[in-house]
């Protein structure tokens, strides 16, 4: 008897004998209808189009003739995940080729909507809640009391393009540019429906297109292909400034190159303040930097492999801080021995390499931004980019930038590549595993016309830039009173006890007091000896950065502590 | 003494000799020492001598060579030129005498040298110069550097000169553009500080030329960024610019004796921004590379603040002081001006 069944892939008929039991049925669907696409627990077996049916790992050995089933009758084959699926989601990271970027697929919007909610950064959330109004106090054209208001002096919406212009804001702060596109989208007042306001550019061919062709490279349409790439100065920027706590930061940091005249790289630690120049902005105040495994040369710098990034990043969260971003040094001295440096970095020239750009991207990549507003949940990155050049004067000046949305999208769509021409971003070939849509970028040209010009093969590393303000604060109140890195390199050149001998001299109570543990890198020494545990390192880290009684005593009290003040003082 | 043998007269004929003998030996100290009203050789009637006026050889009258010729000069004739007025000398030789009687036409760099205008005295002295063997010249712009032999261009133009005096500074001409070389150092040195360089083998040295220095700073300081580190070469980035070079139209170039002009063009480092699609720089994510070639910051050009462009000015007034501006204007004077003042 032949039996016909209907599925979401379609009409197909086979044929059983009477006396064949259910399962055999059930076999024989999975590996010539199905095609081994499905495993029996997402595959269920229906009367009508109606009825839940039953999955066919759980159908019994009852034959055909016995479950009523009639020769011709149409039976109902209900479709869960297949099995590609399954496996592409527990694969994933083991998928994923070292080096190449990996291929973010898009994420499915009605597979995202119940998910988990989103644990944004507090500085996020204490934002989302301020109104952001740019207040005005009574101009001359207002003509009304005291405790009036008008036109001319009623607060103004925190994106206001206007203000934005003269106060000479490049950017507008993130929240300020989602209050604007919120007001678009969303009513705010009411919480009835919420659609996602943002969505991060993907440049990916979508992967199971609705419209059933053959999926990309055998098929493409309108639908799965990525639209065409715009590339225009990103209108928000997510950090606003860039803060360091105090300029001895920075001039520790400097003390290596100084000395060999070799570039540095450097992680950036801190944490996320408002920043109240820009409505709603956001400042990352850097309290410390932390010099990874390197290579360092005169002209460059490679990032080695770097084993303690665990308990380095263990140790900053200890201290409250997180890793805010990457810091280098591009310096050469000018030769005229007046302590300046060339200026490399400038408008006729680049602000960031193209390689830079697409390292950055690779960090951005890496630590996004969580976001409730974003339909994947991610948007942008917190991570920033400084560097220290010389400026147009031949005087040593960070500057800091982010890479835009477009650039870290088109980097994950693996369709950019840095070239030599540290000013311009190639644009790659399209082959069997890589589809590139058009790239367009505009520009005002020489008779001072806007014009659109196709970015293949390469185009203006400055279109996916995005920039930052730099700034030390007016009163500094770093976290750490010293900055000192040398002790690394101090301990590191020592054996064990020599190791703990050091650190035993600067656990005198009277150095405490003065800020001798008030260093990241004398924490991060602590720390690897292994003897503290994260709640007693946190402990030690408020101790050794506000050195009170109340913080002693909390020290004091624990086991572990006292273990490492035993073996460092049997080591004197 | 009259009343004299034969032998006298013999003795007379000796002593007529010896007469002659020191009239001609008073010839020999006799010097040649004139002075001439001075021109410069462009003012020779007739045709222009190029190589006149970029030699180190005067016209003199012909007066000059009957006296000459008179004495018993060495040969090539030298002379010491001096402009007795401003205590200054230089020397040279003697090319022809066909210039007016009274006037000697000298080359305008021996003028300037001389501080001499035309029409000046300048006084003319027959002088001995010994062979030099070594001189050290340096020239007075960079341009000498683009000439290609400097040898023969050298060699050629010195045929002109004569003598070389230290701290001279002589003018050469060659494709059509004038050189002005200075005297650093003639070897053998007295105290007249000249040598002869008439029939002689020079050693001929070259000290940089002024302004030398700084264009080489300046490329130093271009290829500073490019050249020194070390990663610049561990990546190839030179042969990365030049791969990027490679979509350009190419030949060879093959010479008339058949051979190959096997010559790699160079490369412009900074030429890669003309470049419509430069190579890709493919390196290890977290590789930080700065070894570009440096690009200076071109300095602002400050047309806005034309000290020469023209601006109209005035200041506004109006018939009627405002009142309110006024009142503002008094409250803020009564304050501000007697702390300034103390």
């Amino acid at each position: 008897m032949i039996l016909r069944f209907r599925s979401k892939r379609g009409m197909a008929r086979a044929e059983f004998q009477p006396t064949d039991t259910l399962a055999m049925l059930s076999a024989k669907i999975l590996s010539d209808i199905l095609k081994n696409d499905y495993s029996p627990e997402n595959v269920s077996l229906c009367q009508n189009e109606s009825d839940q049916g039953v999955i066919f790992s759980n159908l019994n050995d009852q034959t055909l003739q016995d479950a009523g089933l009639t020769h011709g009758q149409m039976l109902y084959l209900r479709l869960g995940t297949p099995n590609s699926d399954i496996a592409s989601s527990n694969n994933e990271p083991a998928l994923t080729v070292t080096g190449a970027p990996k291929q973010v697929s898009t994420p499915d919007v009605s597979e995202k909507k119940p998910s988990m909610p989103v644990i944004q950064d507090p500085i996020d959330d204490s934002l989302e809640k301020e109104d952001g109004l740019i207040r005005r106090s009574m101009t001359s054209l207002c003509r009304h009391g005291p405790k009036g208001m008008c036109d001319y002096c009623s607060p103004l919406e925190p994106y206001d393009e206007s203000y934005r212009q003269e106060n000479k804001i490049k950017h507008l702060s993130f929240h300020a540019y989602l209050r604007k596109i919120n007001s678009n989208v969303n009513k705010y007042a009411s919480s009835q429906s919420f659609i996602p306001p943002l969505e991060e550019p993907s440049f990916t061919v979508k992967e199971k297109c609705p419209s059933g062709h053959p999926p990309w490279p055998a098929g493409i349409c309108t639908k799965c292909q990525p639209s065409t790439v715009m590339l225009n100065l990103q209108p928000f920027r997510v950090i606003d400034h860039i803060e360091f706590a105090s300029p001895g930061i920075v001039d520790s940091f400097l003390n290596k190159w100084r000395q060999s005249g070799f570039q540095r790289i450097g992680y950036t630690y801190g944490h996320f303040e408002q920043y109240n120049n820009v409505p709603l902005g956001i400042k990352g105040v850097i309290e410390a930097i932390y010099e990874p495994p390197q290579v360092s040369e005169a002209d460059g710098v490679t990032l080695e492999e770097w084993a303690d990034e665990a308990l380095v990043e263990q140790v900053a969260t200890a201290c409250g801080l997180r890793r805010i971003g990457i810091i280098f040094t591009d310096l050469t001295d000018d030769g005229s021995n007046s302590g300046k440096v060339l200026c490399k970095r400038h408008s006729d020239s680049y602000f960031l390499s193209s390689l830079e750009v697409y390292n950055s991207a690779n960090f951005q990549t890496k630590f996004k931004n969580p976001c409730k507003w974003s339909r994947s949940g991610y948007f942008g990155s917190k991570f920033v980019t400084s560097v220290i050049s010389g400026n147009l004067n031949g005087e040593i000046e960070v500057m800091s930038y982010q890479v835009s949305n477009i650039g870290t999208a088109l980097y994950q769509a693996d369709l950019i590549q840095p070239s030599v021409d540290p000013d311009r971003m190639l644009v790659k070939k399209e082959d069997q595993t890589r589809y590139v849509p058009d790239v367009l970028y505009r520009y005002t040209d020489k008779y001072g016309k806007q014009v659109s010009e196709n970015a293949k093969p390469a185009f203006p590393v400055s279109f996916l830039l995005v920039t930052l303000t730099d700034g030390f604060p007016e009163k500094p109140d770093p976290l750490f009173s010293n900055n000192d890195t040398s002790i690394i390199t101090t301990l590191e050149s020592t054996d064990e006890t020599g190791r703990l001998r050091q650190l035993a001299k600067l656990f005198d109570h009277n150095a405490i007091a003065n800020g001798s543990l008030s260093n990241f890198s004398v924490l991060l020494a602590i720390a690897k000896l292994s003897i503290l545990g994260k709640d007693d390192l946190a402990a030690l880290a408020s101790y050794a950065t506000a050195p009170t009684e109340e913080n002693e005593k909390n020290l004091n009290s624990r086991e572990s502590y006292q273990t490492l003040l035993a073996i460092l003082y049997s080591s004197l | 003494m009259f009343g004299g043998s034969f032998f006298s007269s013999d003795d007379d004929g000796f002593s007529m000799m010896s007469q002659l003998r020191s009239a001609f030996h008073n010839n020999v100290n006799q010097r040649f020492d004139t002075r001439y009203r001075c021109y410069p050789v462009a003012m020779i009637p007739g045709e222009e001598r190029p190589n006149v006026n970029y030699g180190g050889k005067v016209i003199l009258p012909p007066s000059a060579l009957e006296k000459l010729s008179r004495l018993n000069v060495s040969y090539p004739m030298l002379f010491d030129f001096e402009n007795e007025a401003a205590e200054k000398k230089t020397h040279g030789g003697v090319l022809e005498f066909i210039a007016e009687e009274g006037r000697v036409y000298l080359p305008y760099w021996m003028m300037t040298t001389l501080s001499l205008e035309p029409g000046d005295l300048v006084r003319v002295i027959n002088t001995d110069i010994a062979q030099g063997s070594y001189v050290k010249l340096q020239p007075q712009s960079v341009n000498f550097l683009d000439i290609t032999d400097h040898r023969a261009v050298l060699e050629n133009a010195l045929r002109n000169f004569s003598t070389l005096t230290k701290s001279d500074i002589f003018e050469i001409l060659y494709n059509d553009q004038v050189y002005q070389i200075k005297v650093i150092d003639v070897q053998p040195d007295d105290s007249r500080h000249v040598v002869s360089v008439v029939e002689t083998d020079l050693v001929v040295d070259f000290d940089p030329p002024i302004g030398y220095e700084e264009s080489l700073q300046k490329n130093k300081q271009q290829n500073i960024a490019g050249v020194q580190g070390t990663m610049v070469t561990k990546i190839g980035y030179d042969e990365l610019v030049r791969q990027g070079d490679s979509n350009l139209m190419k030949g060879t170039g093959t010479k008339l004796n058949g051979k190959e002009v096997a010559e790699v063009p160079k490369i412009n480092l900074l030429d890669v921004e003309k470049q419509e699609c430069p190579a890709p720089l493919i390196l290890p994510l977290g590789t930080y590379f700065f070894g570009y070639p440096y690009k200076a910051p071109s300095i602002e050009e400050d047309s806005k603040k034309d000290p020469n462009l023209f601006k109209f000015e005035g200041a506004g007034t109006s018939l009627r002081a405002s009142r309110k501006t006024n009142g503002t204007m008094g409250k803020g004077s009564s304050d501000d001006p007697i702390d300034i003042d103390a």
